[in-house]
């Protein structure tokens, strides 16, 4: 399934040489602040301001992002602040093997009509009410978001809420943003849900089990929360769709066509790949491999068998279905964002806040998962992510992998992405479809209002769950 | 010649009139008008002029109702726009080039009047503005058929002259919209829409209420859409549906469910108020993508404009 797109209208040259203008003064700037004023010595300053550059383009250069990561890599590489193995050390290049095979298996998924199937078994549902609806749709976007990816689950609950929507006649923004939020709910469940979550697993050598028993309760608990105060905030929509779903029922006429699909194959593929990611710490120990190798490896193996069983259509999953564009730039930020540990920055930030906050716990956990959110609300949260994962590091030091901080930046990361309608990659595939099909914006306003309010109150959540596990953490 | 204050009936003289022209074929029609624009006029070159009518005739002729077509070229060294008409009581048709078969823009109906504009190469407003009077002058209450009746040139330009319609500054989206297109009532049912779609060859239609307001559109490629919903497209192996399944609930429902299953509203189509400037219609279709919009007064649907009305009226002038 295509991950979103690079559509952005083409820029006139003077508006694009007024955001250069801009975007040059602004790093600048930066550079000048944090060299003079943190006493950064000249390869941490380099480091900072290109990290910076690579932040400032996703905002005002979405679709030159890629092309100024592949200018800043060098600049990094030939100012001798990074050095090629340092790159190759910090690139997480088993996280993009993963997200590939994890890709394909998505496009094997669609081809053999799961995505299909899943639909219409929702549409077929027995005493469907409007309420019903909006609560299985719901939860259907955070469980596929858990079990495959975000993006992957928005792109095909949208194509259900359109469907619904257009043969209902009521307005599609409301569903869309319970699905798009209840979709980033659900991603902080596992590690497949997020880039972030194995990003975060790979860094802090956590398996599958241990998201299964510290992140996927608080996710269903923060989607319990955040679905009961959506249906609470668009009850008058959903009654509308109540009123206008019991009138279509009433006279027997179905929400869409449906046809018979041969769902086994597609269900057999998603359980043996999610079965083998599930079990990988398990499989590790059994046969004495390296932490999390099965891991890595799981969805490789299933993309192979699944360009073995479907030949014909290997190239065009490998072509189309890999989203080369967003991999290769997540390559180049985690390099990037390597050369901040590298040379020592994210030393210094986590001593500054040792020196502010402190290292007590309860008060560590609020502060990154508040960061985590407010950072992700507005810049790629595995931009943050990237970032931040060495500081946590240097916060933790030497306590297991299993600390709470970690989850802490999980959980702000995901569940800051529903503050604005920028926060995640889910949210801007979402409305770009809608903008495409409807010819509509969402007013960024409208979402806000609602998005800080179920990020506060997920974010809320997690924290006091995180109070609660915290002892049982920390005595694993 | 002058942008301003010009009189559509100032463009011809009686002399440039001709009537029953019932027992002419359409080329020997077109010849004719030529002739009567050409005599005494020196700038102009029968024979040569008639040839480029030929040459262009299945794109040049301008239908502003069924039964007038226009027919329109340029004529280097030509000072003004001149205009020569013809006018048949029984009608006749209107057939392209070497085939006397159909008109690419008028179909099968029957011709009654027929304009033959030649205008200067370098005037390319002249023409454009001249339709619209003409246009104007069709839609008068009982105008046009006051032109069929008339039996005499003299009394055919005074019906023209009394009119009094004078070329406008510029076009306006009314002047070359099509006011004869057809409509969905808002309370036809599925059926009649795919009738419509399958006899008239429209890929959409306008859906109007009892009030004559434009509520929506219906359109071919959303019925399709009904049919096969991109969650089942998505399926690469459509072995399941092979025999057309999933129109099989459409054609059990068809002839009692509501046109506003397929139908579009607002924000899927694009509509222009009859007064926009022409250039404002092409900026609107550019903008929102369509292949048509529909031409409203405050909401009133009037008519409607096609990319082949833009090729037909406005590119080829």
């Amino acid at each position: 399934m295509a991950h979103g797109s690079e559509t952005d209208a083409p820029m006139s040259g003077g508006a694009l040489a007024i955001r250069f203008a801009i975007l040059t003064a602004a790093s600048a700037l930066i550079s000048g602040l944090v060299h003079f004023a943190w006493g950064l010595n000249n390869e941490q300053t380099i480091s900072v301001t290109v990290f910076l550059v690579i932040i400032l383009a996703t905002l005002f250069f979405w679709s030159f992002r890629l092309a100024i990561a592949f200018i800043g890599l060098p600049v990094l590489i030939l100012t001798k602040t990074l050095e090629l193995d340092c790159f190759r050390e910090h690139c997480s290049l088993e996280v993009i093997l993963f997200l590939i095979g994890m890709m394909v298996v998505v496009g094997g998924l669609r081809d053999l009509g799961f995505f299909t199937w899943i639909i219409q078994a929702i549409l077929k549902m027995k005493g469907m009410t409007g309420r019903r609806f909006v609560l299985v749709s719901a939860v259907a976007s955070a469980l596929s978001a858990s079990a495959v990816d975000e993006v992957t689950s928005i792109l095909f609950m949208s194509a259900l809420i359109f469907q619904v929507c257009d043969v209902l006649k009521v307005r599609p923004v409301p569903f869309l943003i319970i699905c798009v939020m209840a979709t980033n709910v659900g991603s902080a469940g596992t590690m497949l849900g997020n880039p972030v979550g194995i990003l975060i697993g790979s860094r802090a050598g956590l398996t599958f089990e241990d998201f299964m028993v510290w992140a996927f309760p608080v996710m269903l608990l923060s989607l319990v929360a955040t679905i009961a105060l959506l249906l609470v905030w668009y009850r008058e929509e959903i009654r509308e769709l109540d009123a206008r779903l019991k009138q279509r029922l009433d006279h027997a006429l179905p929400l869409g066509p449906t046809v018979a699909v041969p769902f086994r194959r597609g269900l057999l593929l998603i359980v043996g790949t999610i079965g083998l990611v599930a079990l990988h710490h398990r499989i590790e120990v059994f046969l004495g491999l390296e932490t999390n190798s099965v891991l890595y490896m799981a969805p490789l193996v299933a993309a192979g068998i699944v360009m073995i069983w479907r030949r014909g259509r290997a190239r065009h999953y490998i072509e189309h279905d890999v989203e080369w564009w967003t991999l290769l730039f997540f390559l180049m930020l985690f390099g990037v964002s390597g050369t901040l540990q590298y040379t020592e920055v994210t030393t210094e930030i986590a001593s500054s806040m040792k020196n502010m906050i402190g290292d007590e716990l309860a008060v560590m956990i609020p502060i990154v998962m508040t960061m985590a959110a407010l950072g992700s609300a507005f810049v790629d949260n595995v931009i943050f992510v990237a970032a931040f994962i060495p500081v946590v590091q240097e916060l933790i030091g030497e306590a297991g992998p299993v600390h709470p901080l970690w989850w802490a930046l999980l959980f702000g990361a995901c569940f800051g992405g529903n503050i604005t309608m920028i926060g995640s990659t889910a949210n801007i595939v979402a409305l770009g479809m809608m903008e495409k099909r409807y010819r509509t914006r969402i007013n960024f306003i409208e979402w806000i209002r609602v998005g800080f309010v179920v990020g506060l109150v997920a974010c809320v959540i997690a924290w006091l769950a995180l109070l609660v596990t915290t002892p049982l953490m920390i005595s694993v | 010649m002058t942008t301003e204050n010009v009189k559509l009936s100032s463009l011809f003289a009686p002399e440039q009139v001709t009537c029953h022209l019932d027992e002419m074929t359409c080329h020997e029609v077109f010849r004719h008008l030529i002739e009567l624009i050409g005599t005494g006029n020196q700038s102009i070159d029968v024979e040569d002029t008639y040839q480029q009518v030929l040459a262009r005739k299945s794109c040049g002729i301008a239908f502003l109702q069924s039964s007038v077509a226009v027919i329109h070229v340029r004529v280097k060294g030509l000072e003004q726009l001149r205009i020569a008409l013809g006018t048949s009581r029984k009608g006749f048709r209107c057939a392209t080039g070497s085939e006397e078969g159909v008109c690419a823009a008028g179909g099968l109906s029957l011709v009654k009047l027929v304009v033959m504009m030649l205008a200067p190469l370098d005037d390319p407003t002249g023409y454009l503005r001249s339709i619209a009077a003409l246009t104007q002058a069709c839609r008068q209450e009982g105008f046009i058929e006051q032109v069929f009746r008339e039996e005499e040139p003299d009394n055919v330009w005074k019906t023209f002259d009394k009119a009094n319609k004078y070329l406008p500054e510029y076009l306006v989206a009314r002047d070359i919209m099509d006011a004869d297109f057809s409509h969905l009532n808002d309370t036809d049912r599925l059926s009649h829409a795919i009738d419509s779609f399958c006899r008239l060859g429209v890929s959409e239609l306008p859906v109007i209420d009892a009030d004559g307001d434009l509520v929506g559109i219906a359109a071919e490629d959303e019925l399709i859409r009904i049919c096969l919903p991109e969650y089942i497209t998505w399926m690469e192996d459509l072995t399941p549906i092979l025999n057309f399944e999933p129109f099989a609930e459409i054609l059990r429902r068809e002839s009692h469910v509501p046109l506003v299953e397929i139908m579009q509203f607002s924000e899927r189509y694009a509509t222009v108020d009859e007064e926009s400037p022409a250039i404002h219609v092409a900026k609107v279709m550019l903008r929102r993508d369509v292949r048509q919009v529909y031409v409203v007064r405050n909401n009133k649907f009037l008519g409607v404009i096609t990319i082949q009305d833009f090729i037909h009226k406005v590119l080829r002038a």
